[in-house]
């Protein structure tokens, strides 16, 4: 009789070598648990305290609303999420650190005092068996800030540096370091680059004109001059002008793809205004030679095109001639 | 703290509650140490080996732990005690056995089924920690050397609660196909505690002990397996205890011997679970053995 043969399922098996694979490798340092919100306090360290504390809300959800200005004014920013969070939950985990008895908060205190006022008396955390190092101590907090829109650029752009350990000078950074650091993607790390190498003239302008994107600051990091820069930010000239009269150049940018082989200058659809930018352009350039073409008649678009086209060409031919 | 051992399979009839006795006995008799049985199990075995367990009077399908041997008529108390005291806020009374070394926690059938019958997320939390918290009590420590929880065939509340409190884990297993889908649940349940648990406090997995063994093509080609794979490899034990008549025999009232360890030295039977016993051992006590004065 021939011998019968037997084997554990190939999927079995494999799903008892990963379990026990993943464990080994993963468990050590990870523990997530649900913990008491009572046992949580905040890290005295941490950069980013919100003007309210665990008992204040306490107090207010128990009736007190007598509370100082800046605490009450928390308390509405944190309405939004307290009312997510009754619905569904924390969606992500806060983070703390065992300390003697209690818990030491490294990121997540919007969430916990967010839960706090929606009545919860639990939190789902994450565990760090000790203090992280101060790298990991901002790097963590920063994952954890990013996507906050209340932390401003210029606390993301500090943040930023002490994790690179730069001073207040600042320094250069390559998007492969962001990326092996933060561990985000090439396209982030190009924006943040910008926002860490970004000059004391760029981070003026921001202050004066209020920016509070991270894209913006990439935007304008690639135009080179004040005034372009002012045009992105308002569409207008900084310098004084009729206002009423919007710029229908497009800025020259440097842009991170392939670089413009020329000036492209816009299209419009509607022909007074292309009669219009024609008469003008005539009406500047050097007179005399021109004063024959000074009428545009025709409404026809093609032939606005081309007598812009003659212009270009004639302008061109004049700068040559100067430059000689 | 010392040792928690929980023995746990959802696969019905692997051996968790012969593995549950005769290890506490080894240790009890051979090893000389003082170990706690705690019994989870509905069906009362374990129980029913040391102790008189009578049918429950208000709930036929279950037992209930004869009276207390302490008990004097007293009128706070109705004289027995089950692990599931512990959630009804009663006291915990272990019962002493013929075995100086050895006491026991016994089941109570109608308790536990409620306590498994629990939906509730919030609640199931306080059963997991409540069990965890007994378990892990100081005095306990003090008293016994060793804990070891017999586990229902199930992977609910009692068994997720009996893990939670648990140091070790160790899971019997046939070396058949239902078996290996055992393991592979256990694991699952191993591998969510070690998540959720401290760096110091994680659940040690002691191994797969291959039971009810014969020699046969099956049982080697999975045993083999499982000796190969990468992983396995290092939680198979080496030692296969093989299906032996004798292993039930001494489970059935007024057998002589009454146990494994009280078989003579050299028995067939003996040997491997001493061996068994012996691996277990080191890994739960480590290599260092601390004497045990008599």
């Amino acid at each position: 009789m021939a011998r019968k043969s037997f084997k554990i399922n190939d999927e079995l098996m494999n799903g008892i070598e990963q379990t026990l694979e993943v464990t080994k490798q993963f468990s050590q340092d990870m523990q997530f648990n649900v913990i008491n919100i009572g046992l949580i306090e905040p890290d005295p360290e941490n950069p980013r305290d919100l003007l309210i504390s665990k008992d204040q809300i306490k107090e207010y959800i128990s009736g007190n609303k007598n509370l100082p200005l800046e605490a009450l004014t928390e308390i509405e920013g944190l309405n939004s999420l307290a009312e997510s969070i009754r619905k569904d939950g924390v969606i992500n985990p806060v983070i703390v650190y065992e300390h003697k008895n209690i818990y030491r908060l490294v990121a997540g205190e919007r969430r916990t005092l967010a839960s706090l006022l929606a009545g919860k008396e639990q939190i789902q955390a994450k565990i760090l068996p000790n203090k992280p190092s101060e790298d990991n101590l901002r790097l963590l907090q920063w994952v954890e800030n990013i996507e906050r829109k209340d932390l401003n650029i210029f606390e993301k752009r500090d943040n930023l540096f002490k994790i690179l350990g730069f001073n207040s000078a600042g320094g250069k950074v390559s998007i492969k370091q962001l990326i092996d650091i933060l561990g985000c993607s090439k396209s982030q790390a190009a924006i943040y680059k910008s926002l860490v190498e970004a000059d004391e003239k760029l981070i003026s302008l921001c202050k004066e004109f209020n920016v509070d994107s991270l894209k913006k600051v990439d935007e304008l990091s690639r135009i080179k001059t004040y005034d372009d820069r002012v045009l992105l930010l308002t569409g207008r000239s900084s310098k004084k002008q009729n206002d009423k009269e919007p710029s229908a150049l497009v800025v020259s940018t440097e842009g991170a793809g392939r670089k413009r082989q020329q000036v492209n200058f816009g299209a419009t659809k509607n022909v007074s205004v292309a009669k219009k930018i024609i008469s003008i352009l005539k009406s500047h350039i050097d007179g005399g030679s021109l004063s024959s073409h000074l009428e545009v008649t025709s409404n026809d678009m093609n032939i606005l095109t081309k007598e812009f086209e003659k212009l270009i060409k004639k302008i061109e031919k004049g700068v040559e001639s100067n430059d000689k | 703290m010392n040792p928690i051992i929980v023995i746990a399979t959802h696969k019905g009839g692997e051996g968790k509650t012969t593995f549950s006795s005769n290890i506490a006995e080894y240790y009890a008799l051979v090893k000389n140490k003082k170990v706690l049985l705690v019994d989870c199990d509905q069906q009362a075995n374990l129980s029913s080996r040391y102790l008189n367990i009578s049918i429950d009077s208000t709930f036929p399908e279950g037992k209930i732990p004869s009276i207390h041997p302490d008990y004097d008529n007293d009128e706070d108390w109705d004289g027995i005690s089950s692990i599931t005291d512990i959630f009804f806020n009663r006291d915990v009374c272990p019962y002493p056995t013929r075995i100086k070394n050895l006491e026991i926690i016994p089941s109570h059938s109608q308790k536990l089924q409620e306590i498994e019958k629990i939906e509730d997320k919030y609640v199931n939390q306080k059963v997991f920690k409540t069990f965890r918290d007994f378990l892990r009590l100081p005095s306990l420590h003090n008293e016994y050397d060793l804990i070891i929880i017999d586990t229902p065939p199930a992977k609910g509340n009692i068994t997720r609660a009996a893990i939670s409190a648990a140091t070790h884990l160790l899971i019997p297993a046939k070396m058949e196909k239902y078996s290996m889908e055992g393991i592979y649940g256990m694991l699952q349940l191993w591998k969510k505690q070690n998540f959720n648990r401290g760096k110091d406090d994680k659940l040690e997995l002691i191994g797969f002990v291959p039971n009810m063994c014969r020699n046969v093509n099956l049982h080697n080609t999975f045993h083999e397996m499982l000796k190969k794979s990468n992983q396995s490899s290092e939680h198979v034990l080496d030692v296969m205890i093989k299906q032996r008549t004798i292993y039930a025999e001494v489970v059935a009232n007024e057998s002589d011997p009454l146990g494994v360890f009280e078989l003579k030295k050299g028995n067939q039977a003996r040997e491997e679970f001493s061996k068994l016993c012996e691996i277990i051992d080191k890994k739960v006590f480590g290599v260092k053995q601390k004497e045990v004065s008599t």
